[in-house]
């Protein structure tokens, strides 16, 4: 392999961060407030981007009112989520809560295969400008767009967490749910409106996927190859989330040009179960998985 | 006839009576009424019909497997269709590179699948919940990834064909015949579950699944009960593949997706967890399940545009009530059908008398 080629991959890896980062993200915010681990995901993903296809082509709005309807009407369907499904289940065991959620993903592509079907459909990407050189590597004018808007909105999230008073909230909750309701805080609240918000950043995540390859069924994988992102840097981490999804992202390219494109996903999965072993909380977690 | 519908009036003076199979004159009848109706079944059924009581006898191995270790030993598995896949190929191996049959093929994926198992175990007795869910799930990955190596190396990408098997010179050619091989297997794999249930090993590993802590002070050994879990899930397990791919006569790795283990888990959900009776109902009801789907929308009026983008997206529609099941029955009655049995019967035993609160709750 040569140097290019690697510069390339390191490249392309980067251009692959931001679906990754913002999925993990979603994870993270769901989990750090629910402690659900959200195995909808990928069908968040899925459906944020027949949202746009069905907005873009068939109905045929403009990208930014297409953008914010998505965004808008993913957050409405994630917290509706928690409210009729997350919220009766309430104190059932983690088991039953993963399952729900796969339940649900399952539901998600059904019906988007009913509505839309199961084969490819395209939907165009804006243009933005040429391609940009990095070295003898190239990069696509939107895929740094998609970095730039990614990193913009990540750390938007990380601000919002850290200093506005709903923010203050959802950390108290994360941390105590008892005694922040104690406090005043009112604990659904902040469940339904952390679904909304997760929803919401994989709305962005779906948008940047139908871009790239146009709405498929297959587009809800990336939320399994997701979770070890999520995993890798810590599942109550955000930070963990952007360094989780980077590392991802890069051993995915990596492993596909130095060993074969068969492999990425399966490499993905031996790094998260070596950083399970090693460190089962994540390079930024807090310290606490449930030991025998 | 006294003791016949009630539970009381039926005297046990050995603990050995008390927890046979045979306790009482009710279970005796319904256990001789479903083996009557099981051996009568193939006369009864249309082809097709016959041919998913096949399939479901399969998926009852597989879900009684699953059962064992996530319903009784209370340890989360998503890696049930790896095990699936090793059973299967290892029956293909068994063909290839040793030019057996089926009853080499079989105990061998057995076998196979426990060693598998038995390290796919160890991580349980670190992690519980979640994480282990996860380690499984690398398990779906990287079976996944070396049986499809072993696929594309040795038979191409359409997978692997296995020939007809024989039982002594009765060649196993027909659903029929098929119907009653896999039935006495099925038998013999719901008698080892209920067995192992209510033996030590049954009640080590319930007693992980409650409370590991409490089970390791009184005495239960946590460690080797967990793995034992696990070792005869993945054996059931394999078998089950091994028996599905001797069945259907052909092996490819992409039947064995992360949806067939949802599947599976899906079945004793259904059914009810730690319950072997509830596997199997599960199994049976979630392998008909497409087909009755199928059948429904079939049956509507085609007049409608709606019911005629139905007809057309049958795949999906199965799939979307496929979800919805399991949503269903995880947010209204986490516990399944058997459950609903209980409380049914629960209501019936006090009828007349019975007043909303006392029928409330099961009695199991």
């Amino acid at each position: 392999v040569s140097a290019s080629q690697f510069l390339q991959s390191t490249v392309d890896g980067v251009g692959l961060w931001p679906v990754y980062a913002l999925t993990a993200a979603g994870f993270v915010i769901i989990y750090r407030a629910t402690l659900v681990f959200n195995f909808a995901q990928g069908a968040l993903l899925l459906l944020s981007a027949y949202g746009v296809y069905q907005l873009r082509v068939k109905v045929g709005i403009a990208i930014g009112p297409t953008l914010i309807l998505v965004i808008v009407g993913m957050a409405a369907l994630g917290a509706l989520t928690y409210l009729l499904v997350l919220k009766p289940m309430t104190g059932q065991p983690v088991f039953a809560l993963i399952i729900v959620t796969m339940g649900l993903s399952i539901v998600a592509t059904g019906i988007a295969g009913v509505i839309w079907g199961f084969s490819g459909l395209f939907v165009p990407s804006p243009h933005i400008g040429a391609a940009l050189h990095i070295g003898s590597a190239r990069i696509s004018a939107l895929n740094v767009t998609e970095v730039l808007v990614s990193g913009g909105i990540l750390a938007a999230l990380g601000a919002f967490f850290k200093f506005t008073p709903i923010g203050l909230q959802m950390r108290a909750t994360a941390e105590s749910p008892t005694l922040a309701s104690r406090r005043g805080v009112s604990v659904q609240r902040v469940y339904t409106l952390s679904w909304a918000l997760a929803a919401a950043v994989s709305a962005v995540a779906g948008a940047i996927l139908v871009f790239g390859s146009g709405a498929t069924p297959t587009i809800s994988n990336v939320g399994l190859t997701a979770f070890p992102a999520a995993l890798i840097g810590g599942f109550d981490s955000l930070l963990g989330a952007v360094i989780g999804g980077l590392i991802v992202a890069l051993a995915q390219n990596y492993a596909a040009t130095l060993w074969s494109p068969a492999v990425e996903n399966m490499v993905v999965f031996a790094l998260m179960l070596v950083v399970l072993i090693v460190r089962p909380y994540g390079l930024f977690g807090t310290k606490e998985v449930l030991r025998v | 006839m006294k003791g016949l519908f009630l539970r009381s009036g039926n005297l046990q003076k050995t603990y050995r009576s008390d927890v046979s199979l045979l306790r009482t004159p009710t279970r005796r009848l319904v256990i001789a009424g479903t083996l009557l109706l099981v051996i009568a079944l193939p006369e009864l059924l249309s082809p097709t019909n016959l041919s998913i009581a096949d399939a479901a006898w399969i998926a009852v191995v597989g879900a009684i497997s699953l059962n064992l270790l996530t319903g009784y030993a209370g340890q989360v598995s998503l890696g049930q269709a790896a095990f699936l896949a090793i059973g299967a190929y290892t029956a293909v191996f068994t063909m290839r590179s040793l030019g057996a049959g089926m009853w080499l093929g079989i105990p061998l994926a057995g076998v196979v699948s426990a060693v598998v198992g038995l390290i796919v175990g160890l991580p349980s007795l670190r992690f519980r919940g979640f994480y282990l869910a996860l380690t499984t799930l690398g398990l779906q990955f990287i079976a996944g990834y070396l049986l499809l190596q072993y696929q594309v190396n040795n038979g191409g990408l359409e997978g692997f064909t296995l020939p007809t098997q024989s039982i002594g010179p009765l060649a196993l050619t027909t659903d029929t015949r098929w119907y009653y091989f896999l039935a006495v297997i099925a038998i013999v794999v719901i008698l080892i579950s209920v067995n192992l249930v209510r033996s030590r090993t049954g009640r080590a590993w319930m007693a992980i699944r409650d409370r590991d802590i409490a089970a390791s002070i009184v005495g239960v050994n946590v460690a080797r009960y967990k793995l034992l879990a696990f070792v005869v899930s993945a054996f059931l397990a394999g078998v089950a593949g091994a028996l599905g791919a001797y069945y259907t006569g052909g092996v490819s790795i992409e039947t064995f997706s992360l949806s067939l283990a949802i599947t599976y888990i899906a079945m004793i959900i259904v059914g009810g967890l730690g319950s072997t009776a509830g596997a199997v109902i599960g199994a049976v009801l979630i392998t008909a399940l497409p087909f009755w789907i199928n059948d429904l929308v079939q049956a509507l009026p085609q007049s409608w545009p709606v019911i005629q983008k139905l007809q057309l997206s049958i795949f999906a529609l199965q799939t979307a009530v496929f979800g919805l099941i399991i949503v269903a029955f995880l947010v209204f009655e986490p516990r399944g059908i058997i459950a609903i049995w209980g409380r049914f019967k629960a209501w019936a035993l006090l009828w007349p008398y019975q007043r909303s609160h006392l029928a409330g709750d099961d009695e199991s």
